[in-house]
């Protein structure tokens, strides 16, 4: 799906014409040798555009409409091993040495400060090539009038229905276009598109004070328009049809009663799961404690690499950027390194982390396996996650192949809130819809639900996995790490899956409700 | 970069000229910022930036209604392939369905979830 020009066009669309027609390849020339030329080893350059459409509506009402351009150029440098970085929003070449020569001097100033010399893993040079994510319609193609008519549209059928009193309706369009080039030689190109619908149905209960939501089940995606509008991507006819007689039957659903429950998960809410309990804990900058901000370290430590049990054998957890429409998914990642798909969790055991090129020799690995991003041109690129999914298993199992394994249990659908400590040791998380399984098949909901575990004792309850046919990318744009804070998108990937003997816990009693 | 006052100047006379809105709020930002990350007793990350944010809200008054609409950039380079001011000054209110009487909220990044 993804490619490069002049080797194999795949890709639907190229890259816009106005971002190409910036003098991409004069402001690289003059930032390197710029670089080069005050002293240091190594720089490269990144040419960075952000589009992003945030659109809001309450009760099919507009509330927010703006649309968000961020452009810049980033200068990165070695000099006598240490990283200096500088930025500017201005795209001339004489701003581009003149940043570079800022970045040399800060490398320079901030040499006392460094302790450990970098070195940057070997990464074959990639000379202008060319990435384009898959996606049919542009959703900056698409007025602002036509997206906000089709939110207003949606909404109407939710407002219309029995027991629905308030709808949201929300979308967020991202196009991200960067020009990266390095003083190995490499010099890339890559466009990506990304949208995240959502619809919340609200009923309140006047006399009790209370009230109880729902919201649709789409998930982000790295698509384009066609995810939004009509039944393409997602069923939109089906959910919206659907959702407020599913809202219906939760405010009238009883609470759950707590205690150790087998639980089946589906996609839309083990997708979070996986994020905060394996994507995070994985990331290696975590594991040895380079990076602490909004999650915490990890407990997953390198001394427990290849040996630690981090779940059941029925375990395969993958990291990629490769997945097909995947929010992670790139050709090249922000430090020039080819996209990779790995293994992190391999039979229950874990074997591997998310890296960048100057954390693979850290590991004492040959290759970065490709995650370093910045989500600005003013920010500098760190390590951020990879797709991190679970492997369907090898049998065809459906969901309902897994409801009927359960004499007495819950079906968990949707993602809602989560906590886990800094360690991504000790979580709990709700969801959106949990129905009763009784004697093997669904019988109403129930609500007041979360789930309570450690991660490997979650992991190491789960006793089966959906086929090929229940898995389902989840994600979110929304993942936040560093300081300046940085926030990624990325999708998670996963079957269903049946776990015994989760503690499960009813938040109203635990709210003192 | 041109200086912050001829940017609102710019967008300013581009609003006038394309007429349609009734009131044209332009804000610009201009940051210099500079950080330092330490770590296991090392330096991470560091970096010095120089950028600038433009905001132009436009407002499309009827009767006790109003359309609303927002474009935030951080384009400097009026002569670029893509000028600013050009896209700017004509934000959304052109497109935006009639009966809309809502503030903007300028939000440009979301929450994070960790």
């Amino acid at each position: 799906m993804w490619c490069y020009y002049g080797v194999a066009v795949t890709a639907l669309r190229r890259v816009d014409a106005d971002f190409l027609a910036l003098p991409r390849h004069l402001l690289a020339e003059a930032a390197v040798s710029a670089a080069l030329a005050a002293g240091a080893s190594y720089a490269d350059l990144r040419v960075h555009r952000i589009t992003t459409e945030h659109i809001q509506l309450r009760d099919g009402e507009l509330e927010t409409s703006v649309v968000t351009r961020e452009i810049g150029l980033a200068v990165r440098v070695i000099v006598d091993g240490t990283w200096g970085f500088a930025s500017h929003a201005e795209l001339n070449p004489e701003v581009a040495a003149e940043t570079a020569r800022r970045a040399v001097q800060v490398a320079v100033a901030l040499a006392p400060l460094n302790a450990e010399r970098i070195e940057l893993a070997p990464e074959p040079v990639y000379a202008d090539v060319s990435w384009v994510s898959p996606y049919r319609i542009d959703p900056f193609e698409v007025t602002a009038a036509d997206k906000i008519a089709l939110l207003g549209e949606y909404s109407g059928r939710l407002l219309a229905a029995d027991g629905v009193d308030h709808v949201s309706a929300g979308l967020q369009a991202v196009k991200e276009q960067v020009f990266y080039a390095d003083a190995f030689g490499s010099s890339i190109t890559q466009q990506r598109v990304r949208v995240q619908p959502m619809l919340e149905a609200v009923a309140v209960d006047s006399a009790a004070g209370s009230f109880e939501s729902m919201r649709t089940l789409a998930p982000p995606t790295a698509r384009g328009w066609e995810a939004v509008a009509g039944d393409e991507v997602w069923d939109w006819t089906t959910e919206l049809a659907e959702l407020p007689t599913l809202l219906a039957e939760k405010v009238k659903a009883p609470s759950v009663t707590a205690g150790p429950t087998d639980l089946v998960i589906d996609p839309t809410n083990l997708w979070l799961t996986i994020h905060e309990s394996i994507g995070h804990a994985t990331e290696y900058d975590r594991a040895i404690g380079y990076e602490a901000a909004y999650a915490g370290t990890s407990f997953a430590t390198p001394d427990k690499l290849g040996t630690m049990q981090y779940g059941s054998a029925i375990m395969n957890v993958t990291a990629d950027r490769t997945v097909e429409h995947g929010l992670a998914t790139i050709g090249f990642d922000d430090e020039g390194v080819r996209a990779q798909s790995w293994d992190l969790v391999r039979d229950g055991v874990f074997v591997g982390y998310q890296l960048d090129r100057v954390f693979a020799p850290k590991l004492g690995v040959a290759r970065s396996n490709g995650c370093s991003y910045a989500d600005s041109p003013h920010h500098v690129p760190i390590q951020r996650m990879a797709n991190v999914s679970l492997q369907p298993g090898p049998e065809e199992l459906s969901t309902d192949d897994l409801i009927s394994r359960v004499e007495n249990g819950i079906y968990i659908v949707g993602d809602k809130s989560w906590s886990i400590d800094m360690q991504r040791y000790n979580f709990q998380f709700t969801g959106q819809r949990f129905f009763k399984i009784r004697d093997g098949k669904l019988d109403g909901q129930v609500r007041d639900v979360a789930y309570q575990a450690t991660t490997t004792d979650f992991w190491g309850s789960m006793e089966a996995v959906g086929g090929e046919s229940t898995w389902r990318l989840g994600g979110a744009f929304n993942c936040g790490k560093a300081q300046p804070g940085q926030v990624a998108a990325v999708s998670h990937g996963c079957p269903s899956a049946l776990f015994r003997g989760i503690n499960v816990l009813n938040t109203r009693t635990e709210s003192g409700r | 970069m041109i200086s912050a006052p001829q940017v609102v100047d710019l967008v300013l006379a581009e609003a006038a000229r394309r007429g349609r809105a009734d009131e044209t709020i332009v804000l610009v930002t201009d940051r210099s910022t500079a950080s330092l990350r330490w770590a296991r007793n090392t330096m991470t990350t560091n970096g010095e930036s120089v950028s600038r944010e433009t905001t132009v809200i436009s407002i499309v008054r009827q009767g006790d209604k109003a359309r609303v609409g927002a474009v935030k950039s951080s384009e400097v380079d009026p002569a670029g392939p893509r000028p600013p001011v050009a896209t700017m000054a004509n934000p959304l209110v052109s497109v935006m369905p009639i009966s809309v009487a809502s503030a903007v909220s300028a939000s440009a990044r979301p929450t994070t979830r960790s």
